[in-house]
Parts: structure tokens; C-alpha cells; sequence
């Protein structure tokens, strides 16, 4: 058996390392996980895409589990951002403390002018651990498919007629939050397209 | 060799309490057992009655695709307990066969009983997903909620039962 | 952080193996040194006559509890990266109830069994015999049993800090203090119950 001493010492050591432990921080830094297999395969799967038309349906839906991030530069975002959109340009998106507080609860979708920004932000935030997605084609993808839908040729069935009728409503609903005038300057980053004009539409259907 | 008193249970503790320490620090996982001899059990199966694995979701899990269900870490883990105790008891002059039981029951009704006891640990084990060492010292340490009550319920559980079983022990 | 060295250092299975094997060493070694290689006294612990169960167990689990609080809170290991048990309240609380019999019972558990068998305890086999059949049972009967397996999941890395709304440290002193208490409880338990030549 240990001696009397011995327990009295132990006691003394558990009790200061338990009141020392009171003191410490809740968290220590933040944790960044690389895991290349996994990156990998959302790649391949495509799983780490949004369509701008998926987008655009979420928008109108009005579903609130999403939350998109324009990258781009703040002139940009003024310029014409897609409806409901944050400005976070990368540089100051990509800092520990701005990752630290995007919302936990919400999908990310990230977008700049073109996908090349976006996609390297993406892999940095599913790094931190946040649920996050690329709009697919970007901003230019954007104004090209969800403002300004294709009309029909002559002689398309109803069905597409219909389609387009209804993306020319959605064009329509979010385009005139914030639709990027034609004359907007392409940037200057690499990625960066140009931008269609804007066509308007008139509201079609009910 | 005469047997040597055993290790205060606080050093030994402190001992055990810094092997699971390690555990955590090297090998990112605490200690184990139960999950090795259920693969023990999964390997004869699988030997055995390939297809009836297949077809149990809960078996394959433990059956290892294409490999041997014993290629697991837990596996080489429960070798080492092996060793660890073999030296212990060799240098403590603790190695000689014997049976542990209380005065009023035979061996081998002790024997009996030793099978029905480990019956029932054996499939509590696997319900709450561990053993003591991994649920109740790895999970205590890393203080997981599930593991803390399952902790309490195994004490609880050993309390209520001895008053009925005493006759095996005292 | 540069641990749990195996995820950081990204070890090789062999790697992981061979320390997986020194560790379970350490863990026999003073599961052995305690005396949990004998299924009588592991059980005299349920009638309060050998509280030796209790106190490493105890003393172990705050030792590493304290170890991970501290490395963590100096950065020396990441505790995202080490597994985390899940919580299924009912299959955990039932299991852990059916443990308890199977414990008192038997006399031992899995860890101290392959030590009673090391050092050559006849009774360690069966129980061992015994474990592997409950396995067994546990295997078949699953299908029928996987809702209630299933049932209670409240969370796939919970933790008493996370549950309580308190730092990892707090609950480490509260689970240090409630150690104590116990120790004290114990040392009592064992001066009033046990007989001369159960105390080595």
C-alpha cells in the first residue's frame, strides 16, 4: 500500500490540476482537415456543383437554408449580385475569423465571375468544415441561363414553351433585384468572363 | 515465486489511465476489447457461412470486405493485453491455474456460471457498443455522454445483480 | 497540432498495428499489476469488500482525462481528429444494464479475462466461451433488435462540456472532485466490509 504521504500528495496534485483546468480556454485555435479522398470524390460526383437553375429555384422558393457569398470585390457586388447574396471578397473570406463565424446551419454557395476563385474558396471551407458549394459557371453562368433563358425557336413543342415561360418569369423575379447592366467592365481577376447583355423580358404566364 | 502483493489500485490506475493516454495521443482512439472478439466471432462465421454475413448488415460491418475481419487494430491491441499480462503475472509470480470463486460454490459450477456471465456481457456489449475499457474508461475519459451512462448502468446493473448471486462470491 | 501523431503523421496500418499492440502491453500490464486477472476479487467490488475496480478505473479515466484536457488546451492534440463514442441513450443504458449482470455474474469483463487468461485462471476461458456465445446471439438477433439499436441517438460525438454548456476543464474538475469523493467513499466502504485476508 502507498504510504499516507504518498496519498496526500496525490490528492494535492489531482485537486491543483483540477482548478487549473477550471482556467483553461474552452477552445484552443482552429482545426483544419485536409482529406484529399474525400475532396475527391465530391469532385467527381459533381457534388460540389450547383446549377444556376437550381439556384435560382431555391431563390424563389425562398428557402432558407442556403446562404450565397459573392466573392468578387465590393465594386462588383454593387454593380449587381445575385438576390440575397452577402459580399465577402475572397481575401476576406479566407481569414480564420470570417470562416469561424459563417453560419453553421446553412449550405454556402460560393460565386465569383467565373468558378476558378470559387472552386479554390470551396476547398478551404470544406477544410474548416463548412458545408459549402460551388454555383456552377459563376456570376457569367448566372446572368447568361437564369436572366436571360433562350426563347423558343419556332415550332417548339408546348412543353418547352412552357419551360421558358416560367424561366422568363424567375428572370423576371430576380432580375430586377439585381441584374448586372450591360455595360458593366469585366474584371480584372483570371476567371473572369464577360458578361451578356441584359435583355428585358416581359412577365409572361400568371 | 512467491505471488507479490498486487500494485496500489491508485498506481495502477494512474498506469492504465496513462496507456489509454498514449492511446489517444499515437493512435487517435482510446482502448478496447469487445470489438476485437466480436470480429473473432465474425471471422468463424464468415468461414463458415459466407453468405449468412452478407446478408446481415451488422455482421458485415465487422466482417472486413475482402480481408480478414481480425486485420483491426483492436485485434492487435487485445494481443498486446495478452502479452502485457503474461508479463506482469510472470515477474509478480502471479501465473499458476486456479479458479476464482467464492467458498460455498464448486468449481465447476463456477465454470457454469462463468459461461452464463459471459452470455450476458457478451451481448450487453455489443447492445451499448463497447466494454468497460472502451466505453467506460475510453469514453469516460473523453467524457462522451453515452459512454458516462453506460458506465452507470454497468455498475448498476453488477450492484442490483450480486445481492442474488452472492452465493458464488462470499 | 501535430497529434494524434498516426492521422497527422498519416502512419501505415503495419505502423498502427504494432503500436496498437505495444499499447495493449501497457494497458495488460497494469490491468495485471492491479489485480484484475482474478474474477473474485474483480466481484468483491460488488459487495463492497475490494473497492479496487472502482479506484483505478476511476484514477485511470481521470488521468487521461486530464492529460487530453490539458494537451488539448495547449494545442498538442487535435480532439477533432481522435474517435469520440456516439450516444444511443437506450441501447447504452440496456447494454450497459445487461453488462452489469453479465459482471457480477461472471466475475469478469473482456480486458480483465484475457489477463485472467494470461496468467492461467481456469475460469477465464469459459467466461471467454461465454462472451464469444453472447456475441454470437447479439449477431443473429440484430435484424429484430436494430430499431431499438438504433433508438436515442442523440448525437454522433456528444460530451458532457458540449451537454452542460461548459468548458471541457469545468467538467474535468467537477469529474476530478466527484473521483475524490469517491476514493474517500471507497477507502470507508472497504475498512467496514471486507474481511482480513481479502485486503493484498
Amino acid at each position: 500500500m502507498i504510504t499516507l504521504k504518498g496519498k496526500q500528495i496525490g490528492i494535492l496534485v489531482a485537486l491543483v490540476l483540477g482548478l487549473v483546468m477550471l482556467g483553461l480556454p474552452a477552445r484552443p485555435g482552429e482545426s483544419y482537415r485536409f482529406q484529399p479522398a474525400e475532396l475527391g470524390r465530391l469532385i467527381t460526383e459533381r457534388a460540389d456543383q450547383l446549377a444556376p437553375a437550381d439556384l435560382a429555384q431555391w431563390i424563389v422558393d425562398q428557402q432558407a437554408g442556403f446562404q450565397a457569398i459573392d466573392i468578387r470585390s465590393a465594386e462588383e457586388f454593387q454593380a449587381g449580385h445575385i438576390p440575397g447574396a452577402v459580399s465577402l471578397p475572397l481575401a476576406e473570406l479566407l481569414q480564420p475569423s470570417t470562416l469561424r463565424t459563417l453560419p453553421a446551419d446553412k449550405t454556402i454557395v460560393l460565386y465569383g465571375n467565373g468558378q476558378s476563385h470559387a472552386a479554390q474558396a470551396w476547398l478551404v471551407l470544406k477544410a474548416a468544415g463548412v458545408d459549402a458549394l460551388v454555383l456552377e459557371g459563376g456570376m457569367n453562368a448566372w446572368s447568361r441561363d437564369v436572366l436571360n433563358p433562350r426563347a423558343p425557336q419556332a415550332g417548339a413543342s408546348d412543353d418547352e414553351i412552357l419551360r421558358y415561360n416560367q424561366a422568363a418569369a424567375t428572370a423576371g423575379f430576380l432580375g430586377g433585384a439585381g441584374a448586372a447592366p450591360a455595360a458593366a467592365a469585366p474584371a480584372a481577376r483570371p476567371g473572369a468572363g464577360f458578361k451578356a447583355p441584359l435583355k428585358k423580358k416581359k412577365m409572361k404566364g400568371c | 515465486m512467491k505471488q507479490k502483493n498486487y500494485l496500489s489500485p491508485y498506481l495502477a490506475g494512474i498506469g492504465l489511465g496513462l496507456a489509454l493516454l498514449a492511446s489517444f495521443y499515437f493512435a487517435g482512439r482510446g482502448l478496447g476489447a469487445s470489438g476485437a472478439m466480436m470480429r473473432a466471432v465474425v471471422a468463424v462465421e464468415k468461414a463458415v457461412a459466407p453468405a449468412h454475413v452478407q446478408a446481415n448488415d451488422y455482421l458485415k460491418e465487422y466482417s472486413g470486405g475482402t480481408r480478414s475481419p481480425l486485420s483491426d487494430w483492436l485485434v492487435f491491441e487485445i494481443l498486446g493485453v495478452l502479452a502485457g499480462g503474461i508479463i506482469s503475472g510472470a515477474i509478480s509470480g502471479r501465473v499458476r491455474p486456479e479458479t476464482g470463486k467464492g467458498p460455498r460454490i464448486s468449481v465447476r459450477q463456477r465454470w457454469l456460471f462463468a459461461v452464463v456471465g459471459g452470455a450476458f456481457f457478451g451481448f450487453g456489449a455489443r447492445l451499448a457498443r463497447g466494454c468497460t475499457s472502451g466505453v467506460a474508461l475510453t469514453g469516460g475519459a473523453s467524457l462522451a455522454v453515452g459512454s458516462w451512462m453506460t458506465m452507470m448502468a454497468i455498475f448498476a446493473g453488477a450492484y442490483m445483480t450480486a445481492y442474488f448471486v452472492r452465493r458464488l462470491w462470499i | 497540432m501535430n497529434a494524434p501523431i498516426a492521422i497527422v503523421g498519416n502512419w501505415s496500418e503495419g505502423l498502427s498495428f504494432v503500436v496498437a499492440f505495444l499499447i495493449g502491453i501497457g494497458f495488460g500490464f497494469f490491468l495485471e499489476q492491479g489485480g484484475f486477472g482474478n474474477s473474485r476479487k474483480l466481484a468483491l467490488q460488488f459487495y463492497f469488500r475490494d473497492m479496487t475496480v472502482f479506484k483505478v478505473m476511476f484514477t485511470a479515466i481521470i488521468t487521461a482525462m486530464a492529460g487530453l484536457i490539458f494537451f488539448s488546451a495547449f494545442g498538442w492534440i487535435d480532439m477533432d481528429l481522435v474517435s469520440l463514442n456516439p450516444t444511443y441513450a437506450w441501447s447504452g443504458i440496456a447494454g450497459g444494464l445487461v453488462m452489469g449482470v453479465g459482471f457480477a455474474v461472471g466475475g469478469y469483463c473482456p480486458g480483465t479475462a484475457i489477463v485472467g487468461l494470461a496468467t492461467l485462471k481456469t475460469d477465464a476461458p469459459f467466461y471467454l466461451a461465454g462472451i464469444l456465445g453472447g456475441m454470437f446471439v447479439f449477431g443473429e438477433l440484430e435484424p429484430w433488435l436494430h430499431g431499438f439499436f438504433v433508438s436515442g441517438f442523440w448525437g454522433d460525438r456528444l460530451t458532457l462540456p458540449q451537454v452542460l454548456g461548459v468548458s471541457a476543464g469545468v467538467v474535468g474538475f467537477a469529474v476530478i472532485c466527484v473521483a475524490l469523493l469517491g476514493f474517500w467513499g471507497a477507502e470507508f466502504l472497504e475498512k467496514k466490509f471486507s474481511r482480513p485476508e481479502e485486503i493484498k
